[in-house]
């Protein structure tokens, strides 16, 4: 790619298209963060006074924030981190598990039921949320921080993760093990988690980001002010008598901040690779 | 220590039958080496016998137990895997342990018998790091150290030393047969290399194709072999065979040219027969039968030479040094009249 001797036309075209490209990728962003700290009768004048307004506020305000700390949104955010933490902590468990069982076991029936996970993370979420909700309802669960989080636990795509993971494990670590005298469980806890690591933050993230990020199945499910989720929260800022953009904006804002913090506790995670070293 | 019994095992995948029918009895203390081309069974006897796969039917019996339907920790025996299997999340004290930590040992215990073995085998500097940080030839010791923590009643062995280089394997291979005679233990070791099984074994177990060809200690093997893949399989470099027919006391191959047997051979004349003769065993002589040589291998301590004879290449492992060029015509007999007739349709040893 770095050819010293490429002409200095081509790569002024190339910097400037990609320049371009980024611009359109991050302003958005940008605008998004700068008008969260705008006064709210100045948020769209620059969209249609197009200039040095746009990027630089006339006056920097913290207004929108101190009244979303005021209202509902601490306990949205509240809310989101426990149904998402508790989701993260039990799909991981429960998702290992099934993928360390497709990869390591052989039983009746196996590669049916794995098509079945596949097909269960193609079907669109909105193709089941009729006959969950029933199914929750039915529980006595609506309107309750298990029907936001039971749900959400078993997740096809991350069985699948673990299951690939697990499948790349060398099986002489597995039965090495077990001629040790380790029961299966154990050489799932002992050996197979410790080394898959990076399967566990990938998935953990996947699985946090997802109920984050969450929005049509909170508002069927949980559509009391008490459950409220972040994005339930943001939602509530429009409506039909008035719409508040600055709340909406400073909360939006928020929540993609506080989405950003689990990636970067667990980005260091991506770059180790921790099978190497015990198969020659 | 410990014996083993083996009664008619077979083991099939589907139609596909790996194992067909092995009786084996292996004494205390014995170093058995199972030795065979790949996919004739080896691996997966040993598997079987570790419990790691199910037996189709027969038995296994360890010190007059049968432990055919007992899963892998009820057997009390360890195994060396091939890539050494080591958890790259333990260290090296924390691998070898982790049998006696299964089994419940008490910690101080366990460190003890860890630092014994790692004694054993020149490790203790090397407890606390991780598989990681280690050569080859450590990787393998710390392998070989955690199967003799437990003291099991049989160790496995699995083509323990391939991955190693070739002068590394050597070592190492010393280093299992000192482990041996110091311990005393019953051990049985699955290779491809004939060498290893012939320097290590008391018994060598020949396989082919699912079924045993031949067991016994080594040098008998090599000097009597029961046919002629036997005989081919063990040595290096390998028996030359070459076909033909009894005729007056000696072979007749192809082209005529008469190929030494013992004396008392005059009385299978006409018998089509597949003629064997040990690289080592071939020499000079003004006197034998003729060929060409195509190609001259000096090694150092001998040249090996090929030989085209009656249309066959014969490999010739000169302990002299010689001159002798490519294209010459030279003149080769049997040291001893050191040759094996085998039948040339089922391979058999012809007994003369």
């Amino acid at each position: 790619m770095d050819n010293p001797f490429q002409k200095p036309h081509v790569l002024m075209l190339r910097y400037g298209l990609l320049s371009i490209l980024a611009f359109i990728v991050v302003f958005p962003l940008v605008w998004l963060a700068l008008a969260s700290v705008r006064p709210q009768n100045e948020i769209f004048q620059p969209v249609s006074d197009f200039g040095w307004n746009t990027f630089i506020p006339s006056r920097f305000t913290l207004d929108n924030y101190r009244t979303l700390l005021n209202g509902d949104f601490p306990l949205a955010v509240k809310n989101s981190t426990f149904v998402a933490l508790t989701t993260v902590l039990f799909g991981v468990v429960v998702n290992a598990l099934a993928g360390f069982a497709f990869a390591v076991f052989d039983f009746r029936g196996k590669n049916l039921l794995f098509l079945l996970v596949i097909v269960s993370f193609m079907m669109p979420f909105e193709a089941i949320v009729l006959p969950l909700y029933v199914m929750i309802r039915a529980f006595g669960w609506a309107n309750s921080y298990q029907a936001l989080i039971v749900p959400e636990i078993a997740n096809g795509m991350v069985i699948f993760l673990f299951r690939q993971f697990f499948a790349s494990i060398p099986r002489d670590f597995y039965e090495a093990a077990r001629v040790d005298g380790a029961s299966w469980f154990y050489i799932f806890a002992r050996i197979a988690m410790p080394l898959s690591w990076p399967t566990i933050a990938t998935s953990g993230l996947m699985l946090f980001l997802a109920q984050w990020d969450s929005f049509f199945w909170p508002v069927v499910a949980a559509s009391d002010s008490a459950y409220a989720v972040v994005q339930v929260a943001i939602a509530r800022n429009i409506n039909f008598e008035q719409n508040d953009w600055g709340g909406l904006f400073a909360s939006t804002n928020l929540a993609i901040l506080l989405g950003t913090i689990p990636f970067l506790l667990i980005q260091r995670f991506y770059v180790r690779t921790l099978i190497s070293g015990g198969i020659k | 220590m410990s014996s083993m019994k083996i009664d008619t095992l077979r083991k099939s995948f589907g139609e596909l039958e790996i194992l067909r029918g092995i009786s084996l009895d292996v004494r205390h203390g014995e170093f058995v080496a199972l030795v065979g081309p790949s996919g004739c069974g080896k691996s997966t006897l040993l598997r079987l016998i570790a419990g790691l796969e199910a037996a189709t039917s027969g038995h296994i019996f360890i010190d007059d137990r049968d432990v055919t339907r007992l899963p892998p920790k009820e057997r009390d025996i360890a195994m060396v895997f091939q890539n050494y299997a080591l958890y790259p999340h333990l260290t090296v004290r924390a691998n070898m342990g982790f049998s006696l930590k299964l089994r419940g040992d008490a910690k101080d215990q366990i460190n003890k018998k860890v630092e014994e073995a790692a004694g054993v085998l020149g490790l203790e500097h090397l407890l606390d790091r991780y598989p990681g940080q280690l050569s080859g030839g450590q990787r393998q010791r710390v392998a070989t150290g955690r199967a003799i923590v437990r003291d099991p009643k049989l160790f496995l062995f699995d083509e323990p030393l391939s991955n190693l280089d070739a002068k590394l394997r050597v070592q190492m291979r010393t280093e299992i047969k000192a482990l041996h005679q110091r311990l005393g233990s019953t051990m049985i070791y699955v290779t491809h290399d004939q060498i290893e099984a012939m320097t290590l074994a008391d018994r060598i177990v020949v396989m082919q194709g699912g079924r045993i060809e031949q067991e016994g200690a080594p040098l008998d093997l090599y000097d009597r072999p029961a046919n002629a893949f036997v005989g081919g399989f063990l040595g290096s470099p390998a028996m030359n065979f070459i076909k033909g027919t009894m005729s007056d006391g000696a072979v007749k191959a192809s082209d005529g040219t008469r190929l030494p047997v013992l004396s008392e051979a005059s009385a299978l004349d006409g018998r089509h027969v597949l003629w064997g003769a040990r690289p080592e065993s071939i020499v000079p002589d003004d006197n034998g039968f003729e060929g060409t040589v195509e190609v001259v291998e000096p090694t150092g301590p001998d040249t090996q030479l090929l030989v085209r004879v009656a249309g066959d290449p014969l490999v010739v492992l000169l302990r002299k040094r010689m001159k002798v060029n490519a294209g010459d015509k030279i003149r080769l007999g049997v040291v001893g009249e050191d040759t094996h007739l085998f039948d040339a349709k089922d391979g058999m040893r012809i007994a003369l």
